[in-house]
């Protein structure tokens, strides 16, 4: 531990900084929720009010007021619900595929689909629209999840991790005739939980958080999810529209994040060492 | 007899019954994922390479050659974004990793405790939502009632359009973006920070070298392969820059804030010009390739 070499006076100035940057970075998300509890007399003056006087829950209820809020937050579960079984479901068995049984051609496969992780979304943008529409998906459930069931990333991961399970284990198992599905069910899986905890938090907070594709897979507004309602939310009800109510609805969109991460902080700080730092 | 089935076995492994079951219960495991995959990744990017050769219409697609792409460099709305990406990404990427150089630097003698609590505290503002952080910002970046103009009055400075103006409607999306704390790479550069041997720090120290000449010379040079990672992540992100812009800007003021990503979109799923849209992704993907293939020259050049 280095702390020992440095000097009292490096020190409070390391704090110093840090504490700095920490606060500076905070202040948006401060003052988004601040905002969203202070009545409409003071949200505007200037001087702005740092530290509200007086709350109110009004600009939470007016958010609800509107029909369709509800329905979004519905919605976004429903996506995210599914998003994340199906994946972790398909990432593991493929993973278990690659880094266990490893058939004829897996290595091939394996190369290809990690290629198709360099290249832009952008670039699939029009075809899978047209691809949804096609297929008669458009502004459905499935055009929220299906293309997105399985994760290239979240695959990686897995396989990374079986990767390293001890073989022997698993040939006893196969003496003592398990198949292939009862090793993966009974003995690879439960090994697994730690990066399958990872990957669904991953992927809640990616399928959440996402706007661009459920964007452009949905038409009507009782499709949304709650993160394109509430981009869109200005467009379409004008006259609601004050900075109280959209960060009573923006606090909405991010209160289930804030509380995942600061009671799982370590799965994330995990999950995003684990592609980018070298074992 | 033996001896000419082992041969078999060994030439043609796949020709073993164990084998036949293990390739089998191979392709169940992956087929699931395969056909996602396949239908949802794979065709698209096939598709969308052929649809930027092509006029798209409802009766039936015209092979039209390099057209789109010669239509595409004529189009000064395309020549306008890609200058903003660039720009763009060069405002973000660069400060970025400096920024989150510099803050490892600090956190990094740091006992775990404080460690920990920075890395959560910088973390925490990168996994809200862009949609969420974008509705913030233009709260704060109001040219009238915002926090920003205020604050910077106290010190005279200001009142700024930020958004609302051409001249700094893009530098307004940069800053954005840097003030989401560059936590994820923070993270990233300390993990990688600690697997350094502390004797090398030791041996420096003892021949007189003093903390900056740590930082330049020893923790900086070890860590290029994780520079290099961040690096070209960032750029990756950085040129597919959307959610920011469709909450605040729409390309606007006066297209000063149009990204590749964002013309993608509205040409694209705007104006359903398919194979405009599908060529300029064509161009994105070369552009995103080209960037990062230079990228791993230069670093294994200095290596």
């Amino acid at each position: 531990m280095r702390a020992s070499g440095i000097y009292k006076s490096t020190k409070i100035l390391i704090y110093t900084l840090l504490t700095l940057w920490a606060i500076v970075i905070m202040v948006p998300l401060y003052w988004m929720i601040t905002s969203s509890i202070k009545p409409e007399s003071t949200l505007l003056t200037i001087p702005p009010e740092l530290f509200p006087e007086h709350i109110t829950f009004k600009h939470y209820i007016t958010m609800f007021s509107v029909d369709l809020v509800p329905r979004w937050l519905l919605n976004s579960c429903i996506v995210t619900g599914f998003i994340i079984l199906l994946s972790i479901f398909f990432d593991s068995m493929a993973g278990y595929s690659y880094a266990v049984i490893k058939p004829a051609g897996h290595k091939i496969i394996f190369i290809i689909i990690l290629g198709c992780m360099m290249v832009p979304d952008q670039i699939r943008l029009v075809p899978v629209f047209m691809l949804v529409k096609n297929l008669g998906l458009y502004n459905s459930y499935p055009a929220l999840i299906l293309p997105f069931a399985g994760s290239v990333f979240g695959m990686f991961l897995i396989r990374q991790y079986m990767r390293s399970i001890n073989i022997e284990m698993i040939e006893a198992a196969k003496i003592e005739g398990c198949n292939e599905l009862g090793i993966y069910a009974k003995i690879v899986m439960p090994i697994c939980k730690p990066v399958i905890a990872v990957n669904a938090i991953f992927f809640f907070v990616g399928t959440w958080n996402s706007l661009l594709w459920p964007l452009i897979m949905t038409s009507s507004s009782e499709m949304r999810t709650y993160t394109v309602g509430l981009a869109t939310f200005q467009t379409n009800n004008p006259t609601l529209y004050n900075y109280g109510v959209v960060m009573a609805g923006a606090t909405i969109s991010a209160l289930p994040i804030i509380v995942l991460f600061l009671t799982l902080q370590k799965y994330f700080t995990k999950g995003i060492t684990l592609g980018a730092v070298k074992e | 007899m033996n001896v000419i089935k082992t041969l078999t076995a060994q030439r043609l492994p796949f020709l073993r019954k164990t084998s036949i079951r293990k390739n089998l219960w191979g392709y169940l495991f992956l087929a699931p994922e395969v056909i996602i995959f396949s239908v949802f990744l794979i065709y698209p990017i096939l598709r969308g390479l052929l649809l930027s050769f092509m006029e798209y219409n409802v009766e039936g697609s015209k092979w039209i050659g390099l057209q789109n792409f010669i239509n595409i460099f004529k189009d000064d709305l395309f020549l306008i974004s890609l200058k903003n990406t660039t720009f763009y990404t060069i405002g973000v990427v660069p400060v970025g990793i400096i920024l989150a150089l510099f803050f490892s630097a600090l956190i990094f003698p740091l006992s775990a405790r404080p460690q920990t609590f920075f890395k959560s505290a910088f973390y925490l503002p990168g996994v809200i939502s862009g949609v969420v952080v974008a509705l913030t910002w233009s709260w704060i970046m109001d040219p009238e009632v915002g926090l920003l103009n205020y604050l910077l009055s106290l010190v005279h400075l200001g009142p700024y359009q930020w958004l609302s103006h051409p001249d700094t409607a893009l530098l307004s999306l940069i800053l954005i973006n840097l003030f989401s704390g560059q936590g994820g790479s923070i993270v990233i550069i300390l993990a990688n920070m600690t697997s350094i041997p502390l004797s090398l720090y030791e041996s420096a120290k003892i021949d007189g070298s003093n903390e900056w000449h740590l930082f330049r010379y020893i923790t900086v040079p070890l860590l290029k392969p994780t520079i290099l990672y961040l690096v070209v992540m960032g750029i990756i992100s950085s040129y597919q820059v959307f959610d920011s812009i469709y909450v605040l800007t729409k390309g606007g003021p006066m297209n000063s804030t149009t990204t590749i990503a964002y013309l993608i979109y509205q040409e694209g799923l705007g104006s359903f010009e398919f194979g405009k849209a599908s060529a300029i992704a064509t161009i994105l993907l070369v552009i995103i390739f080209i960037l990062s293939v230079i990228q791993f020259r230069i670093f294994k050049e200095e290596k």
